[in-house]
């Protein structure tokens, strides 16, 4: 559960390494937005990595992802992305802790710094492993756009899952777990950081002036807008495309029949954010549903295993086996009508 | 949802010109006891059907499944199994109204009827079928064995996916499964008088207490004007073999970290139904987790691909003889392009 979750101290000092500046991290999930903030927080000025490998997009972010994919790598060879399994929290402050781990880290957040100081992550999987990072970049700025849980679900659905079972397979209640714990884990980590923002999503795209300005805001008073460009504001404005909030329900997230009441009751504190983002945050008041963690395991394995036959099934040694099997019954039915003439 | 189910007339009488006898039905989840039930009820004396079916087994259980494989059927085809799809309960009542279904499965019934009005059927989908076959058997004797749902839970999980050889956890799924049926027979059981709780532990650790608690209950609402064997109470309790108990956990299930607080609330219910089987039920207190109807669906697709798709298209000896034929022909194209 994310309330046994040995917490870190929200205050933690700044790392021992000063070269690494102080990073304005993107945290939320997959499909709510971060990549759009990703885009801004880039226009805005702050470096992300190899402009083109930001920009690097598909069907589901035409604008690109704005991923650094060194970091990536780093998530996903050190520090392992199955956060379902009951000792993760407890993997990631080993981790922490480990020399050789910290060393990489640290070089990894050195090399952000090469065009300056103001340098910016984003990635959904940072947010389930704050307890490591925290402890390496220490005083850090926050941004966290806020969906409706229940649109970020569907389209994470739309584009996660393959065209030819998307009918079929749903994994809109697994997804709003995901979320459930992703957002548990942000506020419990971000408890006492001060420099945080949440910002609606929804908003951002009906009314991209007004919240570009918040945003820019934001980012000038906290991490400096000397040295920056006069025109951000306009090319942060600019890069908000309406066109792109695909998956808008009708239905409130409140009235929703496969929503959990922990789950409406979070995200409601998570609109109140927006306003107040200091507002007091108790985990006990959004409890996950028990059998989460065996849910998810179930769907990662359940994909890996579709994503490890399907190609098999559809192979030409199986294909020449089923022609053989074919033909033989074609035979064998041939045969018995002739016995019976 | 189960809470909006409009739940027929519990005492609704049966059809008019149909001889339905007054079964016995044995309800519960899967690897609760029912099976151990179904054998109890058949040696105290009702009809389950052909005898040899009646006990055909595996090492899930060894001394027989006591189900009706004609029953069966007609649940698969006619009704379905899909209960997580919302349509579901609609679809039961509609089926109910369908006069050639409602034909067939009065027809069923009276087929149980040919050794003698007492007769039993055990299945655990008869638990979740309920609002159509309490319109066509009208009034009935129900045995509901009461196991704790974690070990049933590790049981069940036991037994699927055998092909994945324990890679797939299923003991929260199989919680929630028991969570849904334990609703749908305590809310069709509300008004029934004849209705009996049967603790599974304490059967197999008392089985003379408990086999006669069984043989009284049938005895009183099933046995009159019935010619039933003196013994009957000495085979019910021989058939009671505790080395068949194998999957308990150390723990109450008070204390399972991944049962919901509802369903630890629900199997309390439960026990308390043992020796109050008239206490008022009330659905709302025990809310199941509002995506168990998309956790099961993709549970049983996955069962499915694996199962009918992946496991026989893997065994198939065409596919392997395929498989051999590609080894070689892609051996023999690789020798020519070297030579080449």
């Amino acid at each position: 559960m994310i309330t046994e979750t040995p917490t870190l101290s929200s205050e933690t000092a700044h790392p021992a390494d000063a070269s690494i500046g102080r990073p304005i991290i993107i945290l939320g999930v997959s499909r709510s937005g971060t990549s759009l903030v990703g885009d801004l927080i880039h226009r805005w000025g702050a470096y992300g990595g190899d402009p083109e490998s930001l920009k690097r997009g598909n069907s589901g972010n035409p604008n690109g992802y704005f991923e650094h994919r060194p970091m990536q790598r780093f998530l996903l060879t050190q520090l392992g992305l199955d956060f379902w399994t009951p000792g993760y929290p407890e993997r990631l402050c080993e981790r922490a802790g480990d020399p050789e781990c910290r060393r990489t880290a640290l070089e990894l957040l050195a090399s952000m710094t090469v065009e300056g100081t103001v340098w910016f992550w984003k990635e959904p999987a940072l947010s389930v492993t704050l307890p490591f990072w925290k402890e390496l970049w220490g005083d850090a700025i926050y941004v966290i756009p806020i969906r409706d849980p229940y649109d970020a679900a569907v389209s994470w659905q739309k584009f996660s899952i393959p065209a030819e079972i998307s009918t079929r397979v749903g994994v809109v209640c697994a997804t709003l777990l995901e979320w459930q714990y992703s957002m548990l884990s942000i506020l419990e980590e971000l408890k006492g950081v001060p420099d945080k923002l949440f910002l609606p999503y929804e908003a951002l795209v009906a009314s991209p002036q007004e919240h570009c300005r918040r945003l820019c805001d934001f980012l000038d008073e906290h991490r400096g807008g000397a040295g920056l460009r006069a025109d951000r504001l306009e090319r942060m404005v600019a890069a908000v495309d309406p066109r792109l909030h695909r998956n808008s329900g009708q239905v409130d997230f409140a009235s929703r029949p496969d929503v959990t009441p922990a789950q409406k009751a979070l995200y409601q504190r998570l609109l109140q954010a927006i306003e107040e983002p200091d507002l007091p945050f108790d985990p006990d008041c959004y409890p996950m549903y028990e059998g989460w963690r065996e849910y998810h395991a179930n769907i990662v394995f359940f994909r890996q295993f579709a994503a490890q036959v399907t190609p098999l099934l559809k192979s030409k040694w199986v294909a020449l086996g089923l022609l053989l099997n074919h033909g033989w019954s074609r035979l064998a039915g041939a045969l018995r009508r002739g016995t019976k003439k | 949802m189960i809470e909006q189910a409009a739940a027929p007339a519990p005492e609704t009488p049966a059809p008019p010109g149909v001889s339905t006898g007054r079964p016995i039905i044995v309800l519960g989840m899967s690897r609760s006891g029912t099976s151990l039930v179904g054998d109890l009820v058949h040696r105290w004396g009702a009809y389950g059907g052909d005898v040899e079916a009646l006990r055909r087994r595996n090492p899930g259980n060894p001394s027989g499944y006591f189900e009706n494989p004609q029953m069966q059927r007609f649940i698969a085809s006619e009704l379905g199994l899909d209960f997580w799809t919302p349509s579901y309960l609609n679809r039961l009542r509609e089926r109910a109204r369908d006069p050639e279904c409602r034909r067939r499965a009065q027809e069923l019934v009276a087929g149980m009827t040919v050794q003698g009005p007492a007769w039993f059927w055990k299945e655990p989908d008869l638990s979740i079928t309920l609002p159509f076959w309490k319109q066509i058997w009208g009034d009935a004797v129900y045995v509901i064995p009461v196991r704790n749902p974690y070990d049933s839970a590790v049981s069940w999980q036991k037994l699927r996916m055998p092909e994945l050889g324990g890679q797939v956890q299923l003991v929260a799924a199989g919680l929630l499964e028991w969570q849904y049926f334990m609703r749908c027979i305590l809310e069709e059981m509300e008004e029934v008088p004849n209705k009996l709780f049967l603790s599974y532990e304490e059967l197999v650790a008392l089985p003379r207490e408990q086999c006669k608690k069984l043989c009284d209950f049938l005895d009183e609402h099933r046995g009159g004007g019935l010619q039933l064997a003196d013994d009957r109470f000495e085979r019910m309790v021989a058939a009671v073999d505790p080395a068949l108990y194998r999957t308990r956990s150390s723990l109450p299930f008070s204390d399972q970290p991944d049962a919901s607080p509802e369903q630890k609330g629900l199997y309390d219910f439960l026990l308390r139904k043992l020796d109050e089987p008239a206490l008022e039920f009330v659905p709302a207190a025990y809310p199941i987790y509002t995506g168990w109807r998309e956790y099961l669906a993709n549970v049983q697709k996955f069962r499915q691909f694996v199962g009918e798709v992946v496991t026989p298209l893997m065994k198939s000896p065409w596919v392997r003889a395929g498989r051999f034929l590609y080894g070689r022909i892609s051996r023999v194209r690789r020798a020519f392009r070297r030579k080449g």
